[in-house]
């Protein structure tokens, strides 16, 4: 007897079961696709070696996101140091610098309204983008994060589009402008965090050195973008120097970074190897040689600016990428994992530790 | 109803993957495509979002104590599932509130909240998570949430022939497995022990309601050794953040400055 299966692969009998099962509203378009019968995996003869793996498998699941998400770490990162900038040449220099900060407002708004399409772009379900903001939930950075988005967005769109009016709007553009400094500032670093408040070990290793890598190189961004566009000599100063701090705060990070995460040297790894160390390679190459055409004499002609600029933004956006690769591969080694959480135990094995714990065998040392 | 769990012996485990098929079946999930893996039995690979038991097939050298037979060779079975951490990592990260906590204490996706921004997935410290690409929302075991409702035992449990996976009150099952363990440690498998079972024996995640009985280290079955939820170390990101945004705050208006030092 044949039976009339549904084409979803569940082999329900559509005319005699009912799908109502938990599982059952999950979706189905292409079998092809959610059914891959081709999948690499590793044949690992048994043995029982010092250092085991379920064969070679990942322990972590990798991130499902996408090109859209290190994309969004760029442009989020301009948008928010160029904000920063804006808010901070506002309360210091209005006067002398109003095209500048007129710009900046541009580029933060820009930035954050693209952001936002990003964002809803790698959503599984681009249609719920407003269930983000549905709760307020402290211990989720994505959550901090969109509410950050959101209020940044907003205020550089009213500083903008209040800019150079008088009276009541006039004082408002500029509450929001102001307002918009530090949220930016937010906006640049709370990407990180989200980085590091994962499982994956490359990222979770860099907690401590990976916000302050992203805010040099948001600010490197705003430099290196400014530099492309025609600018009077005080606005150049300034471009000049918001950008050489980044530039070094970023160089010194990465140099940071890889000390931090080299503590243990397996979870290091992807930073050294494959697609994303050649990534994190250039993205140090490109901005230090941002950095060397900003510093060396001759610095202020239009063609050795446009040039930084050029290598500056490549740099910046190389960096997010590698980082975002590194995460990547991370997740799909096991021993990044293992060792990272034997490291936090000082690396003893199960017999030692049910030595000195009793019968608590892998109780972390950690206070 | 209290606390509810699982208790998961792999002494006792037989790999039969009867509790993969009773959860498929009871919550009609759609297939995985037929994948042959070439390797021990363990066609299956990993949980995911449409497999939501995953029986392992460790293949170690023969044990000492094997007298004869089995070609040099011995097995380790365990039946993985989600863990229910009592502090959840997906729980934590989810920005929309989809995850929730039941009132059993397992740990529950709602798919019509799920706006699949996939964040769950990388803060899980089990891999248990996955995003289903075709639907884009993310999807786990859910303790059978429906069944339970109903009185009935989770599929998974119903289904095991030899009660490796036994499903109760949570503080009966740690009872439970403590005797279980006392016994083997009686009878010379002083190799056993108890997964998660208590904040105690897992800081990391305070505890899981779904545990194991492991006789080998966790690696050897794709546990990790001391999971720990990602929201626990976030703190020192967010301090690190809110140092650098200072000194980047500081250096805007240091460039300003300058600026104010050149002439126009």
């Amino acid at each position: 007897m044949s039976v009339a299966h549904t084409d979803d692969g569940r082999h329900i009998d559509a005319s005699i079961g009912v799908l109502s099962g938990e599982g059952a509203q999950i979706e189905v378009e292409s079998p092809e696709h959610a059914y891959p019968t081709t999948r690499a995996v590793s044949a690992r003869v048994p043995v029982r070696d010092v250092d085991p793996t379920y064969y070679d498998e990942p322990v972590l699941k990798e991130t499902p996101w996408a090109w859209a998400i290190p994309v969004y770490f760029y442009v989020g990162g301009l948008a928010g140091a160029a904000s920063a900038l804006a808010a901070s040449a506002q309360a210091l220099d209005r006067r002398g610098l109003g095209r500048m900060i007129q710009r900046a407002h541009r580029v933060a708004a820009l930035g954050e309204v693209v952001s936002g399409g990003l964002l809803i772009q790698d959503l599984g379900r681009p249609a719920r983008f407003l269930y983000m903001l549905r709760v307020f939930r402290p211990t989720s950075p994505m959550s901090v994060g969109s509410w950050v988005l959101s209020a940044s967005g907003a205020c550089s769109s009213v500083a903008v589009l209040c800019w150079g009016r008088r009276g009541v709007l006039g004082s408002i553009g500029a509450v929001a402008g102001a307002a918009a400094g530090p949220l930016g500032l937010a906006l640049a670093g709370y990407t990180a965090v989200l980085l590091a408040g994962t499982a994956v070990p490359v990222w979770q290793g860099a907690r401590r050195t990976l916000p302050p890598l992203f805010l040099g190189s948001a600010m490197a961004s705003v430099g290196s973008l400014l530099d492309l566009g025609p600018l009077s000599r005080r606005e150049r100063v300034v471009a000049r120097s918001y950008g050489l701090i980044g530039k070094t705060v970023a160089l010194a990070g990465a140099a940071l970074l890889e000390l931090e995460v080299g503590q243990v040297p397996r979870v290091a790894l992807p930073l050294h190897t494959g697609a994303s160390g050649t990534l994190w390679q250039l993205a140090r190459g490109l901005t230090g040689a941002s950095l060397l055409l900003s510093l060396l004499p001759g610095h202020g002609s239009r063609g050795r600016r446009v040039a930084s600029g050029l290598l500056g933004t490549a740099g910046a956006m190389s960096l997010r990428w590698a980082i975002f690769q590194a995460g990547k591969s991370s997740a799909r080694d096991p021993r990044a994992t293992f060792r990272q959480q034997r490291a936090a135990t000082s690396g003893r094995t199960r017999a030692e530790c049910d030595e000195s714990m009793g019968s608590r065998p892998f109780v972390s040392t950690r206070s | 109803m209290g606390e509810k769990g699982f208790f998961t012996d792999a002494t006792l485990c037989i790999g039969c993957k009867a509790c993969e098929v009773a959860c498929k079946q009871w919550n009609q999930l759609p297939d995985d495509g037929f994948l042959f893996t070439g390797r021990s039995y363990d066609n299956t690979g990993a949980l995911g979002a449409t497999t939501w038991r995953h029986v392992a097939f460790v293949e170690r050298p023969a044990l000492e104590a094997q007298a004869d037979g089995g070609g040099g060779f011995s097995w380790l079975l365990l039946s993985d599932v989600c863990k229910h951490c009592d502090r959840a990592g997906c729980l934590e990260a989810c920005p929309t509130g989809a995850i929730t906590r039941t009132e059993l204490g397992s740990v529950y996706i709602q798919p019509d909240v799920c706006n699949g921004c996939g964040y769950c997935v990388s803060a899980c410290p089990f891999g248990v998570v996955e995003r289903q690409e075709d639907d884009g929302r993310a999807f786990k075991c859910t303790l059978c949430y429906d069944r339970l409702k109903g009185d009935l035992e989770p599929a998974c449990a119903k289904a095991c022939p030899t009660d490796s996976i036994v499903f109760g009150d949570r503080d009966e099952l740690r009872a439970r497995a403590a005797a279980r363990v006392d016994e083997l440690h009686r009878r010379g498998v002083g190799s056993a022990y108890l997964y998660g079972e208590s904040e105690a024996s897992q800081p990391g995640t305070e505890g899981l309601h779904a545990f194991f009985l492991l006789v080998d280290e966790p690696e050897v079955y794709n546990l990790p050794p001391d999971p720990v939820v990602p929201t626990k170390r976030v703190g020192a990101a967010w301090a690190s953040m809110g140092l650098a945004a200072l000194a980047a705050g500081a250096a805007a208006a240091l460039s300003v400055l300058a600026g104010r030092g050149a002439r126009s």
